[in-house]
């Protein structure tokens, strides 16, 4: 089964890994010449401002390339095809498609980036990834780049030939032209991504005319440490260091050219803001916004820790002085105009989907998708990521488990792939030298390695010559090799399946280009040859996982993954500890988009209760979890069971106001958002009023997050309440409406029916007085004054609590909230820390149905994809136990993040379950006698090669 | 006139960040002093402190340890622990009368190229400054 991914982004590998993992083959075409689309130029993420691009690749396979993204992306399962566009598509699944090749200029399989056509290249131009200053017209995007070629800039390419002359493999082609290929696939995921705003149309902001405007991406860029400036901080027009930088944000979202939140915008630019402080402290941060939407998990936290100003006005103009300084006029709080000068002003340029022609696409650009599943589009062709909408890397990365699901339930897993090394008894060692085109004086080293008797091959070009190469080293009878020659990263993707034991010297990046000496190279050399020659092999492990899942409660996230899981042949066991299935669904009778909840909960509720594959136990105490990825045993009201894995669906609950909160409890007439569905149905609201008070229970001292669906669950209702009864009022009482993405459709749609919205702000609560009939008083911050409105009912917007009490004790890490902690924010959002138990819905965090089934299916399809493979097998760089110096002290089992490590009670020793071991060392670390060790880079290779030194 | 001090210094650098800050540093052409030799670990966290006492045993004049920032290490928590094994090794090997400037600890992401160089030299300079250890006995370590 071919799938085709459009789009290399985060949504599209992420997608691609999946499918690949689980046995499927990926074409993934990228339209520009240099793969990972908008993730490349974005140094750290929120909210915790870390990198984690290495995060992104699967927990278990072999053959997955183990680095940072930026650096290498291959698996054997997917071919990446850059610089490739869809012209056509025909037919619905098979589907033939047409594909049209961009000319590179650059033959990726010669080029060895020697970067001598770079340093010959006469012509400069724009750079584009930096968004600053110059590169060459023979070019890579970003250093370390995948693929690992140059392209040429045509646009700015003279073609005067001077690189075609240099190169030392001929890989440069002038003359390439466009080239068309039809191909069949079985399906088809669009992740292209979005595009951005053009902010130049927003005339008053000066985009473009002045040189000190910024967008927020390319800010990004001016904050990086491979940026333009290496990260230090210029602005454009003169090279000063600003002292004052002012965030408007909304350019190009909620306005009359793209009416919709753009999503991450508030969010991105907090981050600049905490980048900003991080590394240029005594730079002043001002922000203008609308509404601060940090409505995802940890984001309003991460708002709370944002060091700068906030002003919640629009900005009407900015103007240019002589200086380059950018004078900012806008209202202030009090009705005063301000006048404000700042050395740099960055616009969080909104953002919409991009358009493909390849699925249906409502007149925004937004795709039309099968309502609770929106990855499905009519067509049959999945969609992911930004290309359905702006999205932050979270819910990209979910969204792109959720439509790799479709294909992943359909596939049968792929053969082992085993190609384990040979090894000899008395370890036979060579080295291959390699001079990268001639750019590097191997000669030196070349010498020495011949007058010790060691087998030499030098070398041209290692990177391309693999065959070659292998036959060397078969006929020279080595079973270990040292490759002197440029980085892991460039050697790792050619060599990592070939079967050989080898260690990377790398002298090119570590060494010559970086200022190197001789002593130095040969250090490098020398250190790989004795970590050979010490370096205990061992052949990897594998046992084959149970097929069977235990899913943690019975609300919409767990069902869902249970008939996905059943239906592609694992046994599922439903674990609820209520009665009834269904969780707080059954309290929800329409969606924000109108369909209907109650319908398609009894269909499900049915479908679980009759499937062959899933047994519902309703009342049951989950009470231990030991074991691992693919062999759990857990002990459920006091009887233990296997398991292959395990899925925490615990949801979470509605947060109960305290007595007096607001009224609650004083009046009848004061009742909750989620009761209010009820009386919406029921009772003649015919010319009443109704105040509705946001953030009851979320975003307080006590509550410290948002609860993501409040603010669109009143619009919800408001609308609802305006269509049934027009002439009703409506107010919602609220501090930031979260009425993000395409939501914000809604927001406006509330505001056009009537409905007022009134600002306050957190310790200027609304007051609901219960006595003489219900009266509701708020400072308005437009009118500046204080409005008592007299209600009919007040309905509060009760938060979403955790509810994962039963969770505690039993193996589950928990944030401080009380939700359960993700091995990843951003890149492994559904998975726990301990590999093999993974979490979604509201355990996980508060969102809306259709989100939290993404999550569902998104755990589905990584559970498949684990659990289905035959054997699951070792990798080989893992820590063992000499048992002979082990005192079971159990250092090494407190430490393991990833829980691979138990005490042997009988024997007092730690032993390692091999399949989980990432090989991270940690243990070998901290054990005091040195009884923890890592097979690869262990005590022995290390101290040999410290003997160098 | 006096040949400078050249010290050998030992750098272990974690795979995720700061030995692809090494790579990217090469990359960008960065020139840095080559007196730190690297070994490339998976992780700080895996640098028993051993290594770094037998380093010091061994006569390397300095000792470099670099890994992810906090909250990015690849593996969770391995760079935490490195910096307070770090921390104590450094107050240990004081009280012994080791220069704290031979011991050096530093967060280098993959993208701070600059950063990697830069610290290449201040560590260079700080154990130059330290000037040549006094060579211990030099002895075989029994392993196993």
């Amino acid at each position: 089964m071919k799938t085709l991914v459009i789009g290399s982004g985060i949504a599209g590998i992420t997608a691609s890994l999946d499918i690949a993992e689980a046995g499927g083959d990926v074409i993934l075409i990228e339209k520009e010449h240099f793969a990972t689309g908008t993730l490349a130029s974005l140094d750290r993420q929120f909210p915790n401002d870390a990198c984690g691009f290495c995060q992104v690749y699967p927990f278990t396979g072999d053959g997955v390339a183990q680095y940072c993204i930026r650096r290498v992306f291959t698996h054997p399962g997917i071919e990446v095809r850059t610089g490739t566009e869809v012209v056509s598509i025909e037919g619905e699944g098979p589907y033939t498609v047409k594909l049209r090749r961009k000319p590179r200029g650059v033959v990726i399989e010669k080029c060895i980036s020697c970067r001598k056509c770079e340093d010959v290249c006469p012509v400069e131009a724009e750079d584009s990834f930096n968004r600053f200053g110059k590169r060459k017209a023979i070019y890579t995007d970003y250093p370390m780049p995948f693929p690992q070629s140059y392209a040429i800039d045509w646009e700015a390419c003279t073609k005067c030939g001077e690189c075609v002359k240099v190169c030392p493999t001929d890989a440069i082609d002038l003359n390439m032209v466009e080239g068309e290929e039809v191909i069949e696939v079985d399906r088809i995921i669009t992740t292209t991504g979005f595009e951005e705003v053009d902010p130049s149309l927003i005339k008053e902001y000066g985009y473009q005319r002045f040189k000190n405007v910024l967008t927020g991406l390319e800010f990004e860029r001016l904050l990086s440490f491979f940026g333009p400036t290496l990260g230090e901080l210029k602005r454009p027009s003169d090279g000063k260091k600003p002292e004052r930088i002012a965030f408007l944000q909304c350019v190009g979202s909620r306005d009359i050219r793209n009416p919709l939140c753009s999503y991450t915008c508030c969010m991105y630019a907090l981050k600049e803001m905490h980048l900003l402080k991080r590394f240029h402290p005594d730079v002043e941060a001002v922000m203008f916004y609308m509404d601060i939407r940090a409505f995802g998990k940890g984001y309003y936290k991460y708002f709370l820790e944002t060091d700068g100003k906030f002003i919640p006005q629009r900005v009407a103009g900015i103007e240019e002085d002589e200086n380059g300084n950018l004078i900012l006029k806008y209202e202030d709080e009090n009705g005063r105009f301000i006048t404000d000068v700042f050395d740099m002003v960055v616009l969080a340029t909104g953002q919409k989907p991009s358009k493909d022609s390849v699925i249906e696409r409502d007149e925004l650009g937004y795709p039309v998708t099968e309502p609770f599943v929106n990855v499905k589009t009519r067509n049959g062709i999945l969609v992911a990521g930004s290309s359905g909408g702006p999205k932050d890397i979270a819910d990209a990365v979910i969204e792109a488990h959720s439509a790799a699901l479709e294909v992943v339930k359909d596939l049968t897993p792929r053969t082992m792939f085993r190609n384990e090394p040979e090894v000899f008894e008395e370890p036979s060692i060579g080295v291959v030298l390699c001079d990268c085109g001639g750019t590097m004086d191997v000669s030196g080293l070349e010498e020495r390695l011949g007058s010790k008797g060691t087998p030499v091959l030098k070398v041209s070009d290692l990177c391309i010559n693999r065959e070659p190469v292998l036959q060397w080293i078969k006929e020279n009878k080595l079973d270990r090799v040292v490759f002197a020659a440029c980085a892991p990263s460039f050697l790792d993707p050619v060599f990592m399946d070939s079967g050989i034991n080898y260690e990377v010297a790398d002298i090119r990046e570590g060494g010559l280009w970086g200022g190197s000496d001789e002593n130095a190279l040969n250090f490098r050399v020398d250190a790989a040859f004795r970590m050979l020659e010490n370096r205990m092999y061992t052949p990897s492990e594998d046992f084959e996982p149970a097929k069977k899942v235990l899913v943690v409660g019975g609300g919409i996230t767990g069902m869902v993954a249970s008939l996905e899981l059943a239906d592609a042949g694992l046994d599922v066991v439903l674990v609820e500890k209520r009665e009834q299935l269904g969780g707080n669904a059954n309290r929800i009778k329409k969606l924000l988009t109108g369909e209907n909840v109650q319908d398609f909960l009894n269909s499900l509720i049915e479908r679980v209760k009759s499937h062959e594959h899933i047994e519902v136990r309703t009342g049951e105490n989950l009470q231990e979890i030991k074991g691992s990825l693919g062999n759990f045993t857990v002990r459920i009201s006091g009887a233990e069971e296997r398991f292959g894995a395990v899925l925490i669906a615990t949801g979470g609950k509605e947060y109960k106001p305290g007595d007096g909160e607001y009224g609650f409890g004083r009046s009848e007439r004061v009742i909750s958002q989620m009761d209010f569905e009820d009386v919406i149905e029921k009772e003649d609201l015919k010319s009443k009023t109704i105040v509705m008070i946001q953030c009851v229970g979320s975003r307080n001292d006590e509550h410290p997050w948002c609860s993501r669906v409040c603010c669109t669950d009143a619009i919800k209702n408001a609308l609802r309440v305006k269509e049934k009864f027009p002439d009703a009022d409506v107010f919602i009482l609220y501090r930031d409406i979260m009425a993000y993405g395409r939501k914000e459709a809604f927001y406006t749609r509330a505001r056009e029916k009537g409905v007022i919205f009134l600002r306050f702000t957190k310790g200027n609560e609304p007051v609901v007085e219960t006595e003489n009939g219900l009266r509701v008083k708020i400072f308005d911050t437009v009118l500046r004054e204080e409005v008592a409105i007299d209600a009919d009912f007040v309905i509060l917007s009760t938060g979403i609590v955790p509810d994962n009490d039963v969770l505690r004790g039993i193996g589950i890490e928990l944030t401080e909230e009380g939700f359960v902690k993700e091995a990843n924010v951003k890149f492994k959002p559904l998975e726990t820390p301990r590999p093999g138990i993974y979490t979604a819905g509201l355990a996980h965090s508060p969102r809306d149905i259709p989100e939290s089934i993404a999550q569902a299916r998104g755990v589905a399809s990584q559970i498949i994809g684990v659990l289905k493979k035959e054997r699951i097998v070792s990798k080989r760089q893992i820590s063992y136990t000499k048992e002979r110096k082990c005192a079971g002290c159990g250092f090494c089992i407190d430490v393991c993040p990833y829980d691979a490590r138990y005490l042997d009670e009988e024997r007092k020793v730690a032993v390692v379950y091999p399949h989980i071991c990432q090989g991270c060392g940690t243990c070998a670390g901290i054990c005091p006698s040195g009884a923890a060790d890592m097979k690869e880079m262990g005590y022995r290779e290390m101290f040999s090669v410290m003997d160098l030194v | 006139m006096e040949k400078e001090f050249d010290p050998k210094i030992v750098a272990f650098l974690c795979n995720w960040c700061s030995y692809a800050g090494a790579d990217l540093a090469g990359v960008s052409r960065l020139q840095y002093p080559p007196n730190p030799e690297v070994i490339r670990v998976p992780c700080s966290g895996r640098v028993n402190p051993f290594y770094i006492l037998r380093a010091i045993y061994e006569g390397i004049d300095g000792v470099w340890v670099s890994g992810c920032h906090p909250g990015d290490c690849h593996y969770q928590t391995g760079n935490y622990y490195a910096r307070r094994r770090f921390y104590l090794i450094k107050n240990l090997l004081e009280f012994a009368g080791i220069d704290r400037e031979r011991l050096n600890f530093s967060w280098v992401s993959a993208s701070e190229a600059g950063k990697f160089a830069e610290t290449a030299k201040k560590v260079t300079e700080r154990v130059k400054k330290a000037g040549p250890i006094d060579k211990l006995v030099k002895e075989r370590y029994l392993n196993d």
